[in-house]
This record gives structure tokens, C-alpha cells and sequence, in this order.
């Protein structure tokens, strides 16, 4: 199979996928029932006019798949609706808070790769060896623990301040309120708010990635292809690096993007206790605020993220391992 | 090729065979594979037994589901309640008589965090047997009939697989009300497509062992196939499986519970968080009333993924030491 | 590996030695910056319906008339109305406003404002503000400083005795112009207020800046401050943080106890739990099953129990409700047991209604054994549980709290543990506010806890009760969620909106009380009140409303916000830098390097060392 037939089947893949994500997010939300009921509560003197005239203007009183219909065309022109509770588009909405977020999972999953796969290689290299045990336990223990329970304790002791401990960090935010910084100030000053959350996320998601590099490693080390290496009397280091490391990475890499999805939940409870105004933030409080039109853009987003993810994955796969590739 | 394995428990003393010894009946084919699969069961036992790591996991694990077993005897019902007598002040750091303290309504944290282990294993296990019938069920037909079952049920997976976790099971539970059955429903539904894969990879290269070539060559059916060559041997990958996804699935219970999901009549470790971080626990200092419920899911969790990691390591044969 | 390694560290040097040189001056403008739990729904007045969003448009906006800060009544001296004279027949009103008043892009406030606001509110039925201009036939203008409000009837609520319009004033320049008035963002704004949006960015802050044309400088209102910011947290712990930290200066509520008793503890704070109309109930079903007055449509529909539908009964749980247990359990003492939903401070004054001793129904549980008994209900197998004279079956009641709402959650055990003792079982369940809502609207329930923040004016609580506000049938939202129909209630409503004199609609408005007290659709639980915290290091001049036990920085209108300023000359509203200086960042990231190229290095020699 020729790498062009490839590609366009691989792309087709993820625009099938994107198709049932579109559909799969209308009915999930359609499934919701009458979101117009819960916003009234409250209001003086609402009657009984405004709240048929409200299902009207939320286009909820047409035939569903005329819905549907409508949604598909709407999405596909950039038009995700009007938030329920913000009263704006939903497009400037999410726009507003897209950067924090992509700047805090791209960096602390930079971070953490770059870490886990660095412990993972030591690791699978040194197998049974103090090093590897005592890594071994340290990223098990990471694994293992809640990224928000994390949070909260680094909450505790490095923003509010435990004991003879001062308070080194904001505790949330993006950036000092008002102090209207710009330029370079205004880099480090969300570098330091950025802190804690990147360093609670980085260290979260760290443990996975070198436990998957670590198995991945030993499985390459039991190929026969490093038998050969060794016996030819090629350096350890080359063995490793020339050798294991660029076949064990492979599935490594693939784990990794599909971890995408795990990331993006991690995000939202660590944005909501640090207060980082992302997207993770918008997805509590949109659940919160019974905002639907929100939620449904959110949510196909992340899912377009994950399958764009999925996608290069799999092209880089492909360009880098040609065994992929012949099919 | 892996040398053959030295017995370290004593062999009971064979009777010596006597040339005019009565022989013994024929073994059916089906003594014979139970005999040889609880001899294999023994073997990875006894491999398990010297797998520190896994014994670790499985002490921890052991303490945990005691204490959700014998919870009503290690810790009165009563505490649970707001109104029973015997709470204490509101909000105490640790005393003699509240180890771990109490929450902001007088309840003892201890005997919240007690009672929170039956809540959040039973939450977990449940969830995980929903996704591992799904999953092994979706991934045993995709990979032994393949063809056009293959492709549909593996682009079902591959669908769910790019829905994202959390989002998918905050809108699902925010739709279908905050309580357990949700969440266990919501994580059950949304976890089975790793299972599905990694088991259909497993039945894929399973299908083309002689034996199961043979076994079809003499007529043998389907079912037969599936319930005796290839269930079996995947029978091991799937517990492996299972135990890690447990794992996944009480972080995913706490997690949930934390954002208000699960049902807050109820303790489970995750709901305990809930209420700390609501009442301002952090801030305020109480960490009696935040460290322990998250100690408790680490220990279980990472008791599992002890457990998964040592079964990984000794059935997978492409990672045993040389 | 190395050189990359240090290429980063050379750079964060550079970067934080520059951040050092680069940090501004501190600012001349003084700052004030209040943190507030929730997002705003919207800073349009037609269109927001939080109390922050009130807050905001507090600031940038004129009522008719403004609350005084001591207990709400009118105060004409800083109002943009000075008087107000009342027909004979008292169905028309003539207001006289105030000359040379102006909006904050420099153009005339005049009477035409008022006029087209009022109808325009009225015309489109406003939600906010619909209920306030119920009687008015129409607003005219007479000249720039006088309109007349004509009412449909005889009434004394537009006398200016008490302030009833709880409207905003926006500027007819402005708004008349729009194609959509709701779709406008109103930012930057045009307002009458001493404060105007100038910025937001959703669910993250609002920034108000001096209207530069304020009017009020001429009645000696002048504001201290020159920008204000609210700033949105969406949780509690990381407001209370920034307040210790100095971030804010504000904290407008919160809704933990335990937070504000730890910000007590610490130094330059000031805590306090601010007197507001804010309450809370336990919303009983009175029939949504059973009734059969058709105002309004209603078609009776639900599940909701017999026993609930009694006044008897209802009564029988009142007495079974400790109302100060749970101020102290439920609010760690931050609240107030509360009798009616006419809130202390409701204005005009003294409207509000307390139960006279002999007709309380105070906790005991004795008593309310005995009231169930005497109702005919009593446990008739034996199993604990009363039974319906009605049925025969057990008395088991249906009752819902909302998981947005702890104190919700918190108050269902009290009270489950306390009509057990009386025989009534209860089978709780949590839901989110729009099931709650829906699960009402469908009648299917027999009660749950909400609460509600009233008015100033009592007139949109109480028209809560009306017959007509009830929900008619599964599936249209009702703001009467206790299904409450009593004819000579709904009688009393319509005379106390067209009561001439204000003592006369004082006195009806009793009335409807006691009717309530003793109907009890709403166990009333608590008057909540608002946790507010401050640096004293920052700013001072707070005004509480009401006087003295009020909130703080109260913004039914603009004094307190422009009463406050900085403590000390310097000291309050400079640039809030934090964080760590740029020496220590210097030190981290040497010292990381450092750590790194150890480790790296170590590893080489001994992966030398293993060769095979």
C-alpha cells in the first residue's frame, strides 16, 4: 500500500470519527430535556410568554432532526450557538479561554514525556537495579494518587503556607489582578502562577509515561535484534540509543498521544483548584451553570483534539516505522 | 529460550512404582487440561509468591478489603450521621479519641474514611466487571470472526476510544443525576474500549496457534474453540487487565465524586474530598480532613497496579529476564 | 545535551533579571478589588439576574429613588429624584428630579430617560423589574427634570413614602438605538453611577473606572477610588488565599464558614457575617395533586402525599425543625432562625411580621406528637411510622436537596433524625438545580430546600404565593413551588398593591404573614447571612446596609463603594506584585542546573562502566 493510499484512508478514519463525534455530541445534549426550565428560578415576574418565547428563540420547539440539521450546518460555519449563561457566543467564549489551557498541557506534557520517557529508558535499561526499584515506586506511588488530591496538598503547602513555611507561590489565577503588567513582566508573571499547576500535572502524568517506556524497553531488549547488536560488540550506549530506544519509543509515543483524553480530564480538576482560567475551568462551571450550549462545544473540541492527535499519531507512526506502512 | 524453572517446594515423595502395580485409569481430555491448567496456576503462584512487589499488593489490598468487609465492626454507623451523639466538635485536628479528627459536622474523619472503602471498591470493582464483559465480549468477537464484525465493532471502539473521559462522563452524569449507580454506569461504558483492544490483539494472535488450526481442521465448533483454546489462554491477559483497570476505575470514582458527581448522601473517599475542599479545608489548614481519604485511594490503587505490573511481568513472555 | 541545558538557564537569568528592571512603577491609579464566588450571567440590565450582577450595575446606574444606607428608606439627598407629590386620587405621581445631571458620555439625564426605561421595561416585561411596574399604565414626561408615573389604580407604592421601583435608569440615547437591547454587552458602558464598565472578560473579571461626568460630586458623593475590579474565583479556597496574600482587597461572599473562621485568625483581616434578606426553606407541596382552583390554567398534577396537602401536619413538622441548630451546625452560627419570608430589614419599615409569642410554633417535639395525633395521624401498624387517615399507608415523604447547595445536604440528616422521633419517615434524595426545578414543576415531590433573596420591597416574595403563580401543569415553570392557593390571600395581594396609605399596605402585608405562619407552605429555616472579609491594611470607610450589622460593601446603591478609601497615603491599591522576586528565580534555576548536569554526568560513568 502505497503511503498516499495510506494517508487519505487514515484521514478519511478520523473525518468518519468526527462525523459520530458531531452526531453523538446533538443527541447527547438533545437527551437532556427542557434546559430552559432551570434558568427561570428566580426571576421576578417571569410569565408564561417568555419562557415559550425563550424556547423559541433556542430554536427548541422544531422537529428534532430539523435540529440536527440546523446544528450540523451551524457547527460546520464556526457557529456553536449562544451560551446559556454568559449570554455571548459560544466561539468567543471558548476562544477566551483557550490559551491557558494549551499552554499548560503543552508544557507540562512536554514536561512530563520528556521526564517519564528519560526515567522510563534508565529504568528498562538498569532492570532489578536499585535505581530502577526505587523509580519504580516513586512512579507507581504518582500513578496512583488522585492529580487533584495532589493539588490540593501542594495547595496546602506551598500557596497557603504550612507552619514556620511562607506562602512562596499565588495560590491561582493567571495573573496579578490589575497590576496590569506587559510585555517580559508579564511573562513571569504568569510563569508564576503557572508554576504550581504545571508542576502538579507534570508530576501526575509522569509515572505513566516512563512505566509505558519502561515495559515497552524491556520488550524491545528481549527482540532478537539486540541479541544481534550486542554480538556484533557494539557499545552499550549505541545498543540503547541506536538500537532499543527508537524501536521501544514507537508504542510509547502512540500511548502517549492517546493519553491525550486523560490529560484533558487531569485539566479540568487542577484548573478548577488552582483557578486557572482555561478550559478546563469553563467545562466545571459551564456543568455548574447547566450551560449546554457551552458544554456541547467543549466537548466537541476535546474530541477533535484527541481525534487530530489520534491522526498525526498515526502519520508519524507510519513515517517513522515502514513496517506500518507496507500494511 | 527460558530455562526450565527449579522447583523450589519439596516435591511430596512419589511412590516408588512397583512393576506389578496396579495402572491407573485413563485421564480424560478434560482431566488432563484441568491437571495442566492448575499445574500452570500453581507455577504462577509460586513465580508470583517471589515477586515482591506483587506481594506487597496483594498485603495492601488484603488489608483494604478487610476493612471494607468488617467496616460496621471497626467503626459504629452512627458516626456517619450528624446527628449521632457521639460526634465531636467541629473541625479538631487529631485527638486520642478522633485519630484523624472530625469534618465540619463533628463525624469522625477515621470512621469516614472507614466506611468511604466499601463506597469506592465496590464502585470500582462493579464498574470494572461492567467494562470487562463489554470489552472482552466486543474484543473476542472482533478478533475471532474478524472480517466484517471486525471492522464494525473496531470502529465502534475506535469512536469511543477519542470521546474524551471526563467530559463524556461529566455530561452523562449530569444527565443522569448525581448518584453511584451513575458514576459506575458512566465509567463502565466508557473504559471498555482498551479492554476490546487489547483482548482482540490477543485473540488475533491467539487464532493462528497450530493447535487452534488443528482443533478447527478436526471439526471443532465456534463455541468449543472460543471456550476452550481461546479463552483460556486469554484468560490470564484479561485478569491482568482487569486488575489495572480497577485501578483506573477508583481514581475515575474519586475524581468524579470530587466535581459533585457521585451521591453526597453517601461516603466514598472522593465525596469525603468534596466536602473538605467545599468547606475550605486547604485553606483553612484542616489537614486531618484531606490527606487521609487520599492516602486510602493511593494505597488501593497503587496495591492494584502492584498486582497488575507483577502478573504483567510474569505472563507476559516477552518481558521475562533472561 | 549540556549546552541546551545551559542555553535555558542562561536565558531564565536574562528573562528574570529583566522582569526585575521591568516591573512598573506603582501605578497613580488606586485600585480596589473585590473577589466574588460565581461568574456574572451578564452585565446587561436587561438580561442578568445575579445579585453580582446587581452589584455592577449598582455602580453604574440610578434607581428613581436610592436606599438609604441606615434601613432602606428613601434617601432623597443623593437620589436623582428630590420629591415626589401624589394626586388626590393617588393614581398619578409626579416626580421631580434633580437639574444638570449627566451621563457619563456627557450628554443630558433627564426626565426622558426615566420615562422611556420605565416603559420599556414595562412594555417587554423585564423579568427583573416586570413586578415593580405592575400598576403602571405609563410613564410621561413633563419637562427635563419631571415625569409622571400614572398608575392603572388608586395605590401608594410610586408615593416615594418607600422606595418600591428597584429599576435601573439606562441612558435612551443609548438603548433606543439598538436593533437587539438584550444581545448589547454594555461594555464599555454609559451610565448615571460613579463607577462604569470599562472592561470584562467572561467568568474571569469586570472592571468598572470613575465616570468622569458623575453627578453625584454635586450632592458630595465622590467617589476615592479610581478603578475598581471585581475579580471571579470559583473557588473559595483560592479567594480566601488571595485575600491573605493581599491579591484582593475584598471578599463580596462566600459560602464557607469554615474559611471565614480561618481568615479571622489571620492578620490585617476582618471578618464578618453581614446581615442580608437572603433566607432559606424547606418548600412544602400543598396540593399540586389535590387542588383544584383553576387561576392561572391549573390542572392539578404530581404525586405528592396527602399528609402534605394538611395544614395540620405542616404545621406538626414545624414544630418538629430546630431552627437554631441548624444556625449552628449548618452555618457554624452565621445566620439568624427566620418566621416569615419578609426579610427583617424589608422596607417600607417595619413590614416585617414576627409570630406573636402565643402563636408561635416553636421546636418541640411533644408537642408536635401530640398535633400529628390530634390530626389523625397515628401509627396504626406499629412500625414507627404515622400512618394517612387518608390511605392507611405510611407516611413516608419525598424530599429533595440540591448538591450545588451543601447546607442543603447538610440540613437533611437534622432533619431526618428529627421527624423520625415524631414518626414521619422521609426518603432523601440529591439532585442538581434544573432537576429540582423540573422535579417541582412536575409536582412530583413533597418537599425540597431552596431559598431566595428578596427585594427590598416585599411585593415580588409575597406574589410568589398568588394562586396564579403556580406551575398549571407539568412542564411550565411556576415560580410558586409550594403550590400555595388561598382566595383571601390572593385578595389580600391585590390590596396591599392598591392600599392608598403606606401603613394601610404595612398592615395587610402583616396579615399575609400570619397566613403564611400559619399555613406554613415554607418552613422558613434561616436568614443566611453574608461572609464578607477584608484587609484592614488596604482600604476603610466601609458603609454596612443595613445599619449596623449590614453588608459592607451593600451596593443597592453606590455609597459605601464611594465612601472608601486607601488607609494610608501609598499603602492601599499600588501595584499588587507577588509571587517570588526574580533573585530567587535566579537561585532555582542555577541550583536545577546544577542538579541536572550531576545527574547526567553520573550516569554516563557508570553506563561506561556496565558494558557487557
Amino acid at each position: 500500500m502505497s503511503t498516499r493510499r495510506y494517508l487519505i484512508s487514515k484521514v478519511l478514519q478520523a473525518v468518519l470519527t468526527l462525523a459520530f463525534v458531531l452526531a453523538f455530541n446533538f443527541f447527547l445534549f438533545r437527551g437532556v430535556g427542557d434546559p430552559v426550565t432551570q434558568l427561570l428560578r428566580g426571576h421576578s415576574g417571569i410569565s408564561r410568554e417568555s419562557v415559550l418565547q425563550l424556547q423559541h428563540q433556542l430554536g427548541l420547539d422544531l422537529p428534532l432532526p430539523q435540529q440536527f440539521v440546523h446544528y450540523v450546518k451551524e457547527t460546520l460555519e464556526g457557529h456553536l450557538g449562544y451560551s446559556y449563561f454568559y449570554n455571548i457566543p459560544v466561539s468567543r467564549v471558548i476562544a477566551q479561554r483557550i490559551w491557558p489551557t494549551v499552554l499548560l498541557i503543552g508544557l507540562s506534557t512536554f514536561a512530563s514525556t520528556a521526564l517519564g520517557i528519560w526515567i522510563g529508558i534508565a529504568q528498562g535499561w538498569r532492570r532489578g537495579s536499585r535505581y530502577d526499584q526505587g523509580m519504580l515506586g516513586f512512579t507507581l506511588f504518582t500513578y496512583s494518587m488522585p492529580e487533584f488530591w495532589f493539588g490540593l496538598l501542594v495547595i496546602m503547602a506551598f500557596a497557603v503556607g504550612v507552619g514556620p513555611f511562607p506562602a512562596l507561590f499565588p495560590t491561582g489565577g493567571y495573573e496579578s489582578t490589575g497590576a496590569g503588567f506587559t510585555g517580559f513582566a508579564h511573562a513571569i508573571d504568569v510563569v508564576n502562577h503557572m508554576v504550581l499547576p504545571f508542576f502538579v500535572l507534570t508530576l501526575s502524568y509522569l509515572g505513566e509515561y516512563s512505566l509505558i517506556m519502561r515495559s515497552s524497553l524491556l520488550e524491545t531488549l528481549g527482540e532478537d535484534f539486540i541479541i544481534t547488536a550486542r554480538a556484533k560488540g557494539l557499545r552499550e550506549n549505541r545498543v540503547l540509543y541506536g538500537h532499543a530506544v527508537p524501536n521501544a519509543l514507537l508504542p510509547t509515543m502512540t500511548v502517549t498521544i492517546l493519553q491525550l483524553g486523560f490529560v484533558l480530564s487531569g485539566v479540568i480538576t487542577i484548573e478548577l483548584i488552582f483557578n486557572w482560567p482555561g478550559l478546563g475551568l469553563l467545562t466545571s462551571t459551564a456543568v455548574d451553570a447547566r450551560d449546554f450550549p457551552v458544554l456541547q462545544g467543549l466537548f466537541l473540541l476535546f474530541s477533535a483534539s484527541v481525534i487530530v492527535a489520534n491522526l498525526v499519531a498515526d502519520l508519524l507512526y507510519s513515517y517513522l516505522d515502514p513496517r506500518v506502512r507496507a500494511g | 529460550m527460558r530455562p526450565q524453572p527449579t522447583s523450589t517446594v519439596p516435591v511430596a515423595a512419589a511412590p516408588a512404582v512397583h512393576i506389578d502395580a496396579p495402572k491407573e485409569p485413563p485421564r480424560t481430555p478434560r482431566q488432563i487440561a484441568r491437571a495442566r491448567r492448575k499445574a500452570a496456576a500453581k507455577r504462577v503462584w509460586r513465580e508470583y509468591r517471589k515477586n515482591k512487589m506483587g506481594m506487597a499488593g496483594l498485603i495492601i489490598l488484603g488489608i483494604f478489603i478487610f476493612v471494607a468487609i468488617f467496616a460496621p465492626l471497626l467503626a459504629s454507623s452512627c458516626g456517619l450521621d450528624p446527628t449521632c451523639p457521639s460526634t465531636g466538635a467541629q473541625l479538631q485536628p487529631p485527638t486520642l479519641k478522633f485519630p484523624l479528627g472530625t469534618d465540619d459536622l463533628g463525624r469522625s474523619v477515621l470512621t469516614l474514611t472507614i466506611w468511604g472503602t466499601r463506597i469506592s471498591m465496590t464502585v470500582g470493582l462493579v464498574s470494572t466487571a461492567i467494562t470487562m464483559v463489554i470489552g472482552t465480549t466486543i474484543g473476542l468477537i472482533a478478533g475471532y470472526y474478524g472480517a466484517w464484525r471486525e471492522t464494525v465493532l473496531m470502529r465502534l471502539t475506535d469512536w469511543f476510544l477519542v470521546l474524551p473521559f471526563l467530559p463524556l462522563a461529566i455530561v452523562l452524569a449530569t444527565l443522569l443525576g448525581p448518584s453511584f449507580y451513575t458514576v459506575i454506569f458512566v465509567i463502565g461504558i466508557t473504559s471498555w474500549p482498551s479492554t476490546a483492544r487489547v483482548i482482540r490483539a490477543q485473540v488475533l494472535s491467539l487464532k493462528t496457534r497450530p493447535y487452534v488450526e488443528r482443533a478447527r481442521a478436526l471439526g471443532a465448533s465456534d463455541w468449543h474453540l472460543v471456550s476452550r483454546h481461546i479463552l483460556p489462554n486469554v484468560g490470564p491477559l484479561i485478569f491482568a487487565n482487569t486488575v489495572l483497570t480497577v485501578a483506573v476505575a477508583i481514581l475515575s470514582e474519586s475524581t468524579l465524586s470530587f466535581l459533585g458527581l457521585g451521591d453526597p448522601l453517601h461516603t466514598s473517599w472522593g465525596t469525603i474530598l468534596e466536602n473538605s475542599f467545599g468547606a475550605g479545608a486547604p485553606f483553612a489548614g484542616n489537614w486531618w480532613w484531606v490527606v487521609p481519604p487520599g492516602l486510602a485511594i493511593v494505597l488501593v490503587v497503587l496495591s492494584f497496579t502492584m498486582i497488575g505490573y507483577a502478573l504483567d511481568d510474569i505472563l507476559n513472555p516477552k518481558l521475562r529476564a533472561r | 545535551m549540556a549546552t541546551v541545558v545551559a542555553m535555558i538557564a542562561t536565558t531564565g537569568m536574562a528573562a528574570s533579571a529583566l522582569a526585575q528592571s521591568a516591573t512598573p512603577t506603582p501605578k497613580e491609579k488606586t485600585t480596589f478589588i473585590y473577589g466574588v464566588n460565581q461568574p456574572n450571567s451578564s452585565l446587561n440590565p436587561l438580561v442578568g439576574f445575579l445579585g453580582i450582577d446587581y452589584n455592577i450595575w449598582g455602580m453604574e446606574y440610578n434607581l428613581p429613588i436610592e436606599f438609604g444606607t441606615k434601613d432602606f428608606s428613601p434617601d432623597y439627598a443623593h437620589s436623582i429624584v428630590t420629591s415626589v407629590d401624589t394626586s388626590s386620587d393617588n393614581l398619578t405621581f409626579t416626580y421631580h428630579m434633580r437639574s444638570g445631571l449627566k451621563w457619563s458620555d456627557g450628554q443630558p439625564f433627564t426626565a426622558n430617560d426615566v420615562a422611556w426605561t420605565l416603559n420599556y421595561y414595562k412594555e417587554h416585561s423585564i423579568s427583573n423589574y416586570a413586578a415593580d411596574l405592575a400598576l403602571v399604565k405609563e410613564v410621561s414626561v413633563v419637562d427635563d427634570t419631571t415625569f409622571e408615573i400614572h398608575s392603572t389604580k388608586p395605590t401608594s407604592i410610586y408615593n416615594g413614602e418607600s422606595v418600591f421601583m428597584y429599576d435601573f435608569i439606562l441612558p435612551e440615547h443609548i438603548w433606543s438605538t439598538l436593533d437587539e437591547p438584550k444581545k448589547f454587552e454594555d461594555v464599555p458602558a454609559v451610565g448615571s453611577g460613579p463607577f462604569i464598565v470599562t472592561k470584562s472578560k467572561a467568568g474571569d473579571f469586570v472592571q468598572l473606572e470613575r465616570n468622569p461626568n458623575y453627578w453625584g460630586t454635586q450632592v458630595g458623593l465622590t467617589p476615592h477610588v479610581d478603578v475598581i475590579i471585581e475579580k471571579i474565583f470559583n473557588d473559595e479556597n483560592q479567594m480566601a488565599a488571595a485575600l491573605q496574600r493581599g491579591e484582593i482587597d475584598f471578599i463580596w461572599a462566600m459560602s464557607s464558614a469554615n474559611i471565614l473562621n480561618s481568615l479571622k485568625t489571620k492578620p490585617n483581616i476582618q471578618t464578618h457575617g453581614a446581615v442580608q434578606p437572603s433566607f432559606e426553606e424547606l418548600a412544602l407541596n400543598t396540593g399540586s395533586a389535590f387542588q383544584t382552583n383553576p387561576t392561572g390554567g391549573f390542572e392539578p398534577h404530581g404525586n405528592g402525599s396527602h399528609a402534605v396537602a394538611d395544614p395540620a401536619f405542616r404545621r406538626a413538622l414545624r414544630q418538629a425543625v430546630d431552627n437554631q441548630t441548624l444556625v449552628d451546625k449548618v452555618l457554624l452560627g452565621y445566620g439568624e432562625p427566620a418566621d416569615s419570608p419578609v426579610q427583617i430589614s424589608a422596607v417600607p419599615v417595619g413590614v416585617h411580621w414576627d409570630p406573636p409569642p402565643d402563636q408561635a410554633l416553636t421546636f418541640d417535639l411533644d408537642k408536635a406528637r401530640a398535633d400529628l395525633e390530634a390530626a389523625g395521624y397515628v401509627d396504626t401498624d406499629g412500625d414507627g411510622i404515622v400512618n394517612d387517615p387518608k390511605t392507611g399507608e405510611n407516611v413516608v415523604l419525598h424530599y429533595y436537596t440540591r448538591t450545588p447547595d451543601q447546607n442543603t445536604i447538610k440540613t437533611a440528616p437534622f432533619v431526618e433524625s428529627w421527624w423520625k422521633q415524631i414518626g414521619v419517615g422521609v426518603k432523601i434524595e440529591a439532585v442538581s438545580n434544573s432537576k429540582a426545578s423540573s422535579i417541582n414543576v412536575a409536582g412530583n415531590l413533597d418537599l425540597y430546600d431552596w431559598g431566595w433573596y428578596p427585594n427590598p420591597d416585599p411585593n415580588y416574595i409575597l406574589g410568589i404565593f398568588t394562586c396564579e403563580q403556580r406551575s398549571p401543569k407539568p412542564g411550565v415553570y411556576g415560580n410558586n413551588d409550594s403550590y400555595f392557593c388561598d382566595p383571601e390571600y390572593d385578595k389580600l395581594y391585590e390590596q396591599q398593591l392598591t392600599a392608598t396609605s403606606t401603613q394601610e399596605r404595612i398592615d395587610i402585608i402583616h396579615r399575609m404573614q400570619q397566613i403564611l405562619y400559619e399555613q406554613q407552605p415554607y418552613i422558613m429555616l434561616y436568614y443566611d447571612q453574608n461572609l464578607e472579609a477584608w484587609r484592614t491594611d488596604r482600604f476603610t470607610g466601609y458603609i454596612p446596609q443595613p445599619s449596623p450589622n449590614g453588608d459592607m460593601l451593600a451596593f443597592y446603591g453606590p455609597f459605601s463603594i464611594i465612601n472608601i478609601r486607601p488607609v494610608a497615603a501609598g499603602a492601599g491599591g499600588t501595584t499588587k506584585s507577588e509571587g517570588i522576586p526574580g533573585w530567587v528565580w535566579i537561585g532555582i534555576v542555577g541550583g536545577l542546573i546544577i542538579v541536572i548536569a550531576g545527574i547526567m554526568l553520573g550516569r554516563r560513568r557508570v553506563s561506561d562502566e556496565d558494558r557487557a
